[in-house]
């Protein structure tokens, strides 16, 4: 125990202290100097390469896909363009064939239609003549019947059923 | 904790050292003492620390690494802040020094432990070598002229001559802040937490039972003040460290 009551001011142990801060420390300086910071700084260096190289790498894939995305839109583009023309085109075609396929609709329609006018009008006629041969036929019996068949004139009932019938 | 004779308790008692081998050389006595344990404790640390905590090249650290890392970088910018260039080849001083002394410091924290840097001597040492060091490196880079470092620039002819002795005494007391200002904080942080510890156990079992629940504040003020203490370890490290480089910096650069 020392005399004063501060063990820092009793110099018995100073000569011991500063002996044993010296080897420490000498020994600290040394491993320090010599083996350690040369490695650390050369850890840290080398994995500041690999971080700068590392980034260096993603900007690279990065232009690559943008450079890919570009191609791509292009792709896009260029196919959009194809499928909307080929749509043009053949939407062209299909109103040609419509056309065509309508004008000969309505070409054998006018055939179909002019025939049919024309065995209508065959008929009517028919009906017709039909129509005053049995007008004649039975005005020609009433006639007969009523004044007798001398006084039948033949050309006064003809005319005047043809002249009816036309009304 | 120690009770003395008288029967009251010593809060300098924890910077009692301690002789663990007895070694004479040279009729001094330079024997292994508990000073010396912890020295070389804290040597043992910081060269494990940076030499044995680093597993090959990982691009990412280990914590232990990572510490290494940033103690490095830490003094490396500080080095580089306040010297430059030219500082670089300190660096390894600089880096030795403020992790030895961070590393007594903190260490000191835990209790039972010796605080080495809470001894003038061991601080004042390494303060007049630093001083002897800066000194020689100035003469050797600026030869006579260093002399000029006392000569303030841009001053009244008839003011020198007291502004030279005023600069030679701030310039020759360097060594004496430096180990007083890390002597002083280790020794008064430790103190009053000794103090205090007393205060928490002599309430504690004071077998009153109106002052022991009391004794929960000083408890607490401890809890706190080995905080602060902790940060006081880091800023004198720091302090020790940076003041070192500024003075360097004085002898490489002038002012």
């Amino acid at each position: 125990m020392s005399e004063s009551s501060m063990p820092q001011l009793n110099p018995e142990y100073f000569a011991s202290q500063i002996f044993w801060l010296f080897i420490s420390f000498g020994i600290l300086y040394i491993v320090m100097a010599k083996f350690a910071l040369p490695k650390i700084a050369n850890v840290i260096e080398s994995r500041e390469d690999i971080i700068a190289r590392d980034v260096e790498d993603a900007e690279n894939f990065k232009k690559d896909s943008e450079v890919i995305e570009q191609k791509y839109l292009e792709s896009i583009k260029e196919a959009h363009e194809k499928s909307s023309l080929s749509i043009g085109n053949s939407r062209k075609k299909l109103y040609k064939n419509l056309e065509v396929e309508n004008d000969n609709f309505e070409k054998e329609n006018a055939i179909i239609i002019t025939k049919f006018e024309k065995e209508l009008l065959a008929k009517k006629e028919s009906i017709l003549a039909d129509k005053q041969k049995i007008a004649y036929e039975i005005s020609h019996d009433i006639i007969k019947k009523i004044i007798g068949e001398n006084s039948l004139i033949e050309d006064n009932i003809k005319y005047n059923i043809t002249r009816i019938s036309k009304n | 904790m120690a009770v003395e004779k008288s029967g009251a308790p010593d809060p300098m008692h924890q910077f009692d050292i301690v002789e663990l081998v007895d070694i004479e050389l040279f009729g001094l006595n330079l024997s292994f003492t508990n000073s010396a344990l912890f020295m070389v404790f804290s040597v043992a640390l910081i060269i494990f620390l940076t030499l044995f905590t680093f597993n090959g090249r990982a691009t990412v650290p280990t914590r232990l690494q990572s510490i290494a890392e940033l103690s490095y970088e830490f003094v490396a910018k500080m080095v580089r802040d306040n010297i430059g260039d030219e500082g670089q080849r300190y660096f390894p001083f600089i880096f030795s020094l403020f992790m030895f002394v961070l590393f007594c410091n903190m260490l000191g924290m835990i209790p039972y432990t010796f605080t080495v840097t809470s001894h003038i001597i061991v601080t004042f040492a390494l303060a007049i070598v630093i001083f002897f060091g800066v000194t020689l490196i100035g003469f050797i880079i600026h030869g006579i002229k260093y002399f000029n470092f006392f000569v303030p620039k841009g001053v009244p002819k008839a003011l020198l001559p007291l502004l030279v002795v005023i600069e030679v005494i701030s310039y020759l007391t360097r060594p004496v802040s430096l180990s007083v200002r890390l002597f002083a904080n280790m020794m008064a942080g430790h103190t009053m937490l000794k103090v205090f510890g007393f205060f928490v156990a002599g309430m504690f079992f004071s077998g009153n039972m109106f002052i022991a629940p009391l004794g929960i504040a000083p408890l607490a003020f401890i809890v706190a003040f080995t905080g602060l203490e902790i940060l006081v370890a880091f800023l004198q490290a720091y302090v020790f460290a940076i003041l070192t480089c500024i003075y360097l910096n004085d002898a490489i650069h002038m002012h």
